[in-house]
């Protein structure tokens, strides 16, 4: 991952987190708020290095829990353990395919609040564990199921817009024409 | 297999999360409302664009329209200030009276209008940030409310942003009294529906049988009862609005009752609020 792609990396994911605040859609429409981190981690952590994990992990992770009466630190360490677990296994994922796409954010869509709240039951302000709350956490997992392909689609973008792009090569090579004489 | 260098990215975010894990409260609502200051711009970009969307929408209002609206508002205005006469002749005698009695005169309410300008995206919580804070006047505690009625508590003040945690919260609890028993209780969270609270320790019962009304303090506790804050525990002042009775059930072995209400504020609209400084 280049610079460019660290520093688009960490502009979504402010985007990520001002559109979590600011948007109330999903909460009316589905009871719950969809997170886009877990989408914008498995990107990361299928496509670059653990040090960019990190860094999406601690600052994405800092600025959700600046919103949220979540403890500091805890949605950091939450989305840096699914990061490290995708990009641990990555060989073992189609990452350009869709299936594989939408099934790793189903993961890491149902990890990251998962640990949350496990973090949360064993901290001074527990959690209650309702069946609003596996409703919330199951539309949380398939929100960020949907979004992961996007998230994919999103940089393969940027990608061509902002990248050198291969010339084709052609065929033809002026060197090896047979140049044809009389004989 | 990992190699040194994400040994080390992975010992640092550890370390990071040690390190704000272990922050104390102040220093991490500290740290907390400054990562919130990344997100000015944006939110300033955000009340342009919807102060330019206003704009340019009333400037299509056809002005007949604007005429009705304006007549509808001069007689409501006028009715509003006779009430607002008879009130204050009201609240003159009242002060009169309390003189006389030997009670401490009531202070007015100071109201501050804010702006709901983020929610709390976990959701599992049920907080806000509004726009004002420690350079408004906005102090820990203060109550939050809208026209309709309570909505929360100031947990978090920076000095242009605050924290309110809303009524349904693990962390705000209201003590309050149903209106027409005059029966006091705490107003807890309602996991299952984010728009009920309960309100619990209610003083016990008769025995609950089938078709038999529920009788408290000699007084009937039934749907639709009104509920307002109650003023004890000195958080929130006597009299907002909190919601209404839904159903009430005989609970702890039937030591005490507990009463569902359904909130006067819809908080998942809320927009323009008013922090109460008493």
């Amino acid at each position: 991952m280049n610079r460019l792609e660290t520093i688009s990396t960490l502009l979504a994911a402010w985007l990520a987190v001002a559109f979590e605040v600011s948007f109330n859609g999903f909460r009316n429409w589905f009871g719950a708020q969809v997170s886009l981190l877990p989408a914008l981690m498995v990107y990361v952590a299928l496509s670059s290095s653990l040090s960019s994990v990190a860094l999406l992990a601690i600052c994405g992770g800092l600025m959700l829990d600046s919103f949220s009466a979540n403890p500091l630190g805890v949605t950091t360490v939450a989305l840096a353990l699914a990061g490290t677990l995708l990009h641990y296994k990555r060989d073992l994922v189609l990452r350009d395919q869709t299936y594989a796409q939408v099934m790793t954010g189903l993961l890491a869509s149902a990890l990251v609040p998962a640990s949350v709240v496990l973090a949360l039951i064993f901290s001074h302000q527990p959690v209650p564990l309702t069946g609003r709350l596996l409703g919330q956490w199951l539309v949380m997992a398939l929100g960020g199921a949907v979004a992961t392909p996007l998230a994919f689609r999103l940089f393969a973008q940027l990608g061509r817009w902002f990248s050198y792009q291969p010339l084709s090569e052609s065929q033809y090579r002026a060197t090896r024409e047979i140049k044809r004489t009389k004989f | 297999m990992l190699r040194k260098p994400q040994y080390i990215a992975l010992g640092i975010v550890a370390l990071a999360g040690l390190i704000f894990l272990s922050l104390p409260d102040a220093a991490a609502s500290r740290v907390k409302l400054a990562l919130t200051g990344l997100f000015l711009p944006l939110f300033g970009l955000t009340e342009s664009t919807q102060s330019v969307a206003r704009r340019a929408g009333n400037a299509v209002v056809p002005r007949d329209d604007l005429v009705r609206e304006l007549e509808q508002l001069r007689a409501e205005k006028q009715k509003l200030e006779f009430s607002i006469a008879q009130a204050q002749e009201a609240a003159r005698e009242n002060d009169r009276l309390r003189r006389q009695a030997g009670f401490p005169a009531r202070s007015p309410w100071k109201l501050k209008p804010a702006r709901v300008i983020a929610r709390d995206p976990a959701n599992w919580w049920r907080t806000v940030f509004i726009d004002v804070g420690s350079k408004d006047g906005v102090r820990v505690d203060m109550p939050v409310i809208t026209p309709e009625g309570l909505a929360g508590r100031v947990s978090t003040v920076g000095a242009t942003r605050s924290q309110v945690v809303l009524l349904g919260d693990q962390n705000c609890r209201v003590a309050a009294r149903v209106e027409e028993t005059k029966e006091n209780g705490v107003v807890m969270p309602y996991a299952a529906d984010p728009a009920i609270v309960t309100l619990t320790y209610l003083s016990r019962g008769s025995p609950v049988k089938p078709g038999q009304s529920i009788v408290t303090s000699g007084l009937e506790l039934k749907p639709g009862n009104q509920v307002l804050t109650s003023g004890l525990g000195g958080v929130f002042p006597a009299g907002i609005r909190i919601g209404e009775i839904v159903d009430v059930r005989s609970v702890g072995f039937g030591l005490y009752q507990e009463a569902r209400l359904k909130l006067a504020v819809n908080l998942n609209a809320l927009d323009q609020v008013w922090v109460v400084a008493q």
